[in-house]
C-alpha cells in the first residue's frame, strides 16, 4: 500500500490562545487534487500553513511520505512542497524571470550557482506557464492574473511533489480564474503533482477539483466529491442563510447561488 | 461549455509587447560580467590616481611603475628618489587602501541592510551604530589616555566597540519571544541611536568640565580616513574582507526574504538564523569602516541604489558591485577631500554627500520606469 502523500493526525493549533483546528485529521493521496473549503477564518491558510510547515501545531502529527514533517529541515521541506500564497509585495524591482528563479532557492548552495539543470527546471517552469513573452517584464508591473502565472511558475521551479495555493483565483476576472485552474488541473494531470487549494468561490471548487473538504467549527465538517459535499442544507449550517444548489446538466458539477429575498422582475424594465 | 483543460501555453501569451531580446523594463541593462570587470579595472585606475595626486608633485608613470614593482609585476630600474617610493607607498598608499576598504563595506553594509529590512532609507547606520559610535569616539575624546589596539588609537578602538554594542542591544531589545520583526528593529535602533547621540551631544555641553576635543569630535563625525599606517590597513581589511566574504553566501536569502519572512521560509531559507548572521555582519562591516573613517554618511545609502538602477536588485550581483562601487567612490572622495583646499584637508563626508547626492538623483531621474526599489 502506497503511503499518502500528506497525513495529519489529531492536529490542533491556536493562534495567541484561540483555538483554530482542533484534532483534525486529513490524507490526500498522491497526485489527489482537493480543494479546501469553509467560510472566512474557518482556518484554510492556517491548515496549508500547517501542511508546509510554517506553523507548528500545538498537538498531533503531520507526516509527509511517511515522514514526520516536523523531523524535516526547512530546506528539505521546500524541496517537496511548494507554495503559492494569495499575493506577495516585493520591494525590489525584480523581474519576472529572477522571480522565477527564486524557486530553485532550496537546491542552490550557499555558494553555488544555478546549473544546467537548475536553467533547465526554471525554462520549464517558464514554458509551462505559458510566461515566456513577459519574462523580462518587471514583476511588479504585472496584472493580478499575470502575477498568479508568474507565482504557480516559480513553485514550479521549485520540483516538488506537492503544491499548495492559498486561494488562487482571488481578485481575477473570470476568464483569468479560468486559466489559472486550467493550468492547475494540468499540471496535476501531466505531472502527478499533489494539489491543495484552499478555495473561496465554492462554484469554482466543485468545477476544477474531483475532491473537496469543507472546514468548519475547527475542524472537518465534510469530505468528499462536490456533489456529496456541497448539499443545501449542509451549506446552509455552514454558512448560514439560504442557499440553492442546481446542477445544470447530468453529469455536471453542482452550482451553489444564493436566495435573494426579493426576486428580481421577470421581463423588461 | 468546454470544460477540457485548454493548452498551458494559454492566451496571454501575446499580452504585452516586450521582446524577448535579453533587454529588461529596468531602463539600464549592463551584464553582470562586464560591470564587474569594468568596476574592478576603475577601482584599480582610481587607486593609482590617488596614490599620485598629493602635495609633493609624483608623476603618474613613477606611481604605475613603483606599484608594479612593488607587486613583482615589472623589474623597471629605478629612477625616482626614495622619498617618492616611501610617499607612495608608506604614506599615500596605506590611506587609499583603507579608503577602498571603508567605502566597499559601508556600500555592502548598506545593501546588507536594506534588503534584511526591506527599506529604502535602511543605510549601515541604520540600527543604531551610529549613535553607538559617536558616543564611543565621545568618551574616548573624554578618556584621552594614550593606549593602543593594534595600532589604533582610543578614539575608534571605543568607535568600533559603541558600535557592535549599540547593534547588538538594538537586536536584543526588538526581540519578541526568539523572533525579531523588521519594524521593531528599525525603530529600536532609531530611538537607541538617537538616545545615545544625544548622550554625546550632553557630554559635548558639559565640555567646560570635561576638556573635551571639540574638532577632533567634530572630524570624526563628519568622517575622513585616519588610517596612517599598514598595520591599522591590514586590522580593516581582515574585518572587511571577512565579513564581506561571509555576506557573499546569504545573496540567496536576500533575495528569498525580498518576498517576506513567510515566502522565504517556503523557499526553504531559515529565516531567523540568517536575518541575525545577515544583521551581525552588516554591523560587523559598519563598525570596521567607522573605525578607518568616522561617520562617512550617504555611501551606504546611495551606492546600493545607483547599483540596483543599472545592475538590478538581485542580490548575487548587487553585493560584489555595490562594494566595488562604493570603493571606487570613496576613493575619489578621499582624493578630493585632501587636493580641495590645501594644506587643510575637507571632512570626506561633506563630499560623500555633494557628489554623491547629485549623482544619484541624474541616475533616479534617468531610468525609464518609475524607480521601484
Amino acid at each position: 500500500m502506497s503511503m499518502s502523500a500528506i497525513q495529519l493526525e489529531n492536529v490542533c493549533f491556536a493562534y495567541n490562545g484561540r483555538p483554530v483546528l482542533s484534532e483534525l485529521s486529513l490524507q490526500v493521496k498522491r497526485a489527489e487534487r482537493l480543494a479546501l473549503l469553509g467560510p472566512n477564518g474557518s482556518g484554510k491558510s492556517t491548515l496549508l500553513k500547517l501542511i508546509s510547515g510554517i506553523l507548528t501545531p500545538s498537538s498531533g502529527r503531520i507526516l509527509l511520505d511517511g515522514r514526520r514533517s516536523s523531523a524535516v529541515s526547512r530546506r528539505e521541506l521546500a524541496r517537496s512542497i511548494a507554495m503559492v500564497p494569495q499575493d506577495f509585495v516585493v520591494p525590489f524591482s525584480f523581474t519576472v524571470r529572477e522571480i522565477i528563479e527564486l524557486g530553485r532557492t532550496p537546491h542552490l548552495t550557499r555558494w553555488g550557482n544555478y546549473s544546467s539543470l537548475d536553467r533547465q527546471f526554471i525554462d520549464e517552469a517558464v514554458e509551462a506557464t505559458g510566461v515566456m513573452d513577459i519574462s523580462h517584464r518587471i514583476f511588479n508591473q504585472l496584472s493580478g492574473g499575470e502575477r498568479r502565472r508568474v507565482m504557480i511558475a516559480m513553485a514550479l521551479a521549485q520540483k516538488s511533489d506537492i503544491l499548495l495555493l492559498d486561494e488562487p483565483t482571488q481578485q481575477l476576472d473570470i476568464s483569468r480564474q479560468g486559466d489559472v485552474l486550467n493550468l492547475i488541473v494540468e499540471l496535476n494531470i501531466t505531472r502527478g503533482i499533489t494539489v491543495v487549494a484552499a478555495m473561496h468561490d465554492l462554484n469554482l471548487a466543485a468545477r476544477y477539483f474531483d475532491r473537496v473538504v469543507m472546514l468548519h467549527r475547527q475542524s472537518i465538517a465534510a469530505d468528499g466529491t462536490p456533489h456529496t459535499v456541497l448539499v443545501p442544507d449542509f451549506l446552509a449550517d455552514v454558512y448560514g442563510g439560504q442557499l440553492e444548489v442546481r446542477t445544470f446538466r447530468e453529469g455536471a458539477s453542482p452550482v451553489v447561488l444564493p436566495i435573494p429575498r426579493v426576486a428580481p422582475r421577470e421581463g423588461k424594465p | 461549455m468546454n470544460l477540457k483543460a485548454k493548452p498551458i501555453v494559454g492566451p496571454w501569451r501575446c499580452e504585452t509587447g516586450a521582446q524577448i531580446s535579453g533587454k529588461t523594463e529596468r531602463g539600464f541593462n549592463v551584464g553582470f560580467h562586464l560591470g564587474f570587470w569594468t568596476l574592478v579595472l576603475l577601482l584599480l585606475a582610481a587607486m593609482v590616481l590617488a596614490a599620485t595626486v598629493g602635495a609633493t608633485h609624483i608623476q603618474l608613470k613613477v606611481t604605475a611603475l613603483v606599484l608594479l614593482n612593488r607587486a613583482g609585476l615589472t623589474h623597471a630600474p629605478r629612477t625616482w628618489s626614495t622619498a617618492a617610493e616611501t610617499i607612495i607607498l608608506e604614506i599615500r598608499l596605506p590611506r587609499v587602501v583603507a579608503a577602498s576598504l571603508v567605502g566597499g563595506g559601508l556600500a555592502l553594509a548598506g545593501a546588507l541592510f536594506q534588503g534584511v529590512l526591506r527599506n529604502p532609507l535602511a543605510d549601515p547606520y541604520v540600527i543604531g551604530t551610529s549613535g553607538g559610535a559617536a558616543l564611543g569616539a565621545a568618551v574616548g575624546l573624554l578618556i584621552s589616555t594614550h593606549f593602543s589596539v593594534l595600532g589604533f588609537g582610543v578614539v575608534p578602538t571605543l568607535s568600533f566597540v559603541g558600535a557592535v554594542c549599540a547593534a547588538a542591544a538594538a537586536y536584543q531589545l526588538s526581540k519578541v519571544g526568539g523572533r525579531t520583526s523588521v519594524v521593531t528593529l528599525l525603530l529600536a535602533g532609531f530611538a537607541l541611536s538617537v538616545v545615545l547621540s544625544y548622550i554625546m551631544s550632553l557630554l559635548m555641553i558639559l565640555n567646560d568640565r570635561l576638556q573635551l576635543n571639540l574638532r577632533v569630535l567634530y572630524a570624526w563625525l563628519l568622517g575622513g580616513i585616519s588610517v596612517t599606517s599598514w598595520t591599522q590597513v591590514e586590522v580593516i581589511a581582515a574585518l572587511i574582507l571577512t565579513a564581506g566574504t561571509l555576506a557573499m553566501a546569504f545573496a540567496r536569502s536576500l533575495n528569498a526574504m525580498s518576498l517576506g519572512d513567510e515566502m522565504a521560509a517556503h523557499l526553504g531559507v531559515p529565516v531567523e538564523r540568517d536575518r541575525v548572521a545577515l544583521l551581525a555582519l552588516g554591523s560587523m562591516l559598519t563598525a570596521a569602516a567607522v573605525v578607518g573613517g568616522g561617520l562617512i554618511g550617504f555611501v551606504g545609502l546611495i551606492i546600493p541604489h545607483a547599483v540596483r538602477l543599472v545592475f538590478g536588485p538581485e542580490h548575487s550581483r548587487l553585493l560584489p558591485l555595490s562594494a566595488l562601487t562604493g570603493a571606487i567612490f570613496l576613493v575619489l572622495a578621499d582624493l578630493l577631500s585632501r587636493i580641495l583646499i590645501p594644506p587643510n584637508e575637507l571632512p570626506v563626508g561633506i563630499l560623500t554627500a555633494l557628489l554623491g547626492g547629485p549623482i544619484f538623483l541624474y541616475l533616479l531621474r534617468r531610468s525609464k520606469q518609475e524607480y521601484r526599489f
